[in-house]
């Protein structure tokens, strides 16, 4: 009679296996949802930056097309003698650039879009013997000045 | 007597059997559960590593495209970029990527915020590019950018 | 006598039953464990292809800024490049597309040239798509201008 009871306090009861089971699958279940978490999130972080890159170099393109369209005209223009007159006319009519007289020649400056907050800006100044000289070539924030984005904090005076 | 002798017998030979396969299910459950909080820590510690090598690279680079004047500083161990009346530093210094930002006219020996983990950073200028290289845990990765100190921007 | 046998029946019954409830236990048990374990790997594998998959963009997002970064100025791909990788295997080489192996040896790249000749100078487009296990990983277009006398 008491081995029986010594056999049945040997501790194979029923449900420990069971604990035993529920305690590993939740700790699986848990690292297998943060391993996913880390890799979808560092995924995502590479996918951005990639995105941006793109973005930026799609705007890179953009601005050496308009520079070569730009480096024709002031070609023309110095065949033509007149290179001021005739380069500010050639090249005022591409979309986007903005032309000024410079020191020996013109300045040209444009920008191009990277995406909804930053933009290219170029700025190159062509000479009238010839060649050009890339002054800016610059991403930067595309946020106007004035823009009304500042936060309203207490400017310490006490109404 | 004998008919309960054999009988207590086969019950300790199905206890002790019974035992080991619950061993054997525990020993193979904590494996299993070692085995995944393996995996988890590989792929954690990888997140960290690419936040931390290539994100300081990327970051340096968009810094320099988007500055006027890029100047390096020290041994290379850091770089001067102006933009407009702001003049960032960013330097490596005693295991981490530092960046601080000022008036460009304000004298600052203020090291900064530290915004990278790093074991090393070197920074040279090798033809018309800044060849940027970053090394953390022995591992060095590096990349080109093109030089943004055009000769109108040169004082 | 009848009695005494159907007693030893029951007592006999009685003392296997934790046992049996025991195995039936540690069946049901692996049952369980063994379906949520498929469903938890795939989720593992998943995530583990991810981390791999992210690795691989991660080192090629590098690769891809540095060769745009090179190629804008020198509008040479082959030196591009060589700068870049110094122990790189090169698979194929024409005028309009490199193929090279990278470092790694299981990704590969591949650049696609595309020149344009205009009265003053070369505009030239350069697209490097990189490929690992088949799959496109990661595409990057760029452009180099080389002006009239640079390009001559």
């Amino acid at each position: 009679m008491n081995k029986k009871k010594g056999f049945r306090g040997l501790g194979l009861g029923v449900g420990y296996v069971s604990v035993m089971m529920i305690f590993a699958v939740v700790c699986l279940t848990l690292f297998a949802v943060l391993s996913f978490r880390a890799a979808k999130s560092n995924d995502a972080f590479n996918e951005r930056s990639g995105d941006f890159l793109k973005q930026y170099y799609e705007a890179d393109s953009k601005a050496k097309e308009i520079l070569a369209q730009l480096d024709e005209c002031a070609n023309s223009a110095v065949n033509s003698g007149f290179f001021a007159d005739s380069f500010e006319f050639s090249a005022g009519e591409i979309e986007g650039v903005r032309v000024t007289p410079a020191m020996g020649g013109c300045r040209a400056e444009y920008n191009v879009q990277i995406n909804d907050t930053c933009e290219l800006a170029v700025r190159v100044t062509f000479k009238g013997s010839g060649g050009y000289e890339i002054g800016l070539w610059q991403s930067k924030s595309s946020a106007v000045d004035g823009d009304d984005s500042h936060i309203n904090v207490w400017d310490g005076n006490i109404p | 007597m004998k008919k309960y002798r054999n009988k207590s017998l086969s019950e300790s030979i199905s206890t002790i059997g019974s035992m080991l396969l619950f061993m054997l299910f525990a020993g193979c459950t904590l494996m299993i559960i070692a085995v995944a909080a393996g995996t988890y820590s590989r792929i954690s510690d990888n997140f960290d590593k690419t936040f931390g090598a290539s994100s300081a690279l990327r970051y340096i680079s968009n810094k320099i495209k988007s500055s006027e004047k890029a100047e390096i500083i020290g041994s290379g161990n850091g770089i001067k970029l102006e933009s407009g009346n702001i003049t960032n530093v960013i330097c490596f210094y005693d295991g981490g990527l530092y960046e601080n930002s000022m008036a460009t006219d304000s004298p600052n020996d203020y090291k900064g915020e530290k915004i990278f983990e790093l074991s090393g950073l070197e920074i040279a200028s090798d033809g018309d590019w800044y060849k940027i290289t970053v090394v953390l845990n022995g591992e060095e990765s590096s990349t080109y950018v093109r030089r943004g100190d055009f000769p109108e921007n040169q004082t | 006598m009848s009695e005494e046998v159907i007693s030893l029946k029951t007592k006999h019954k009685g003392s296997r039953r934790p046992i049996n409830l025991f195995f039936a236990e540690i069946i049901i048990a692996l049952l369980f464990f063994s379906i949520s374990g498929a469903v938890i790997l795939r989720v593992f594998a998943a995530a583990d292809e991810k981390s791999r998959r992210s690795a691989r963009l991660e080192n090629v997002i590098i690769y891809a800024q540095s060769l745009a970064e090179l190629y804008s100025e020198t509008g040479d791909i082959e030196k591009c490049a060589e700068m870049v990788w110094d122990k790189a295997v090169v698979r194929e080489n024409t005028p309009e597309h490199i193929s090279i192996y990278l470092p790694d040896e299981k990704t590969t790249f591949d650049a696609y040239e595309q020149s344009e000749k205009t009265a003053a100078g070369e505009l030239s487009e350069l697209k490097m798509v990189f490929t690992a296990e088949g799959s496109e990983i990661y595409t990057l277009t760029c452009t180099a201008y080389i002006s009239g006398e640079e390009s001559l």
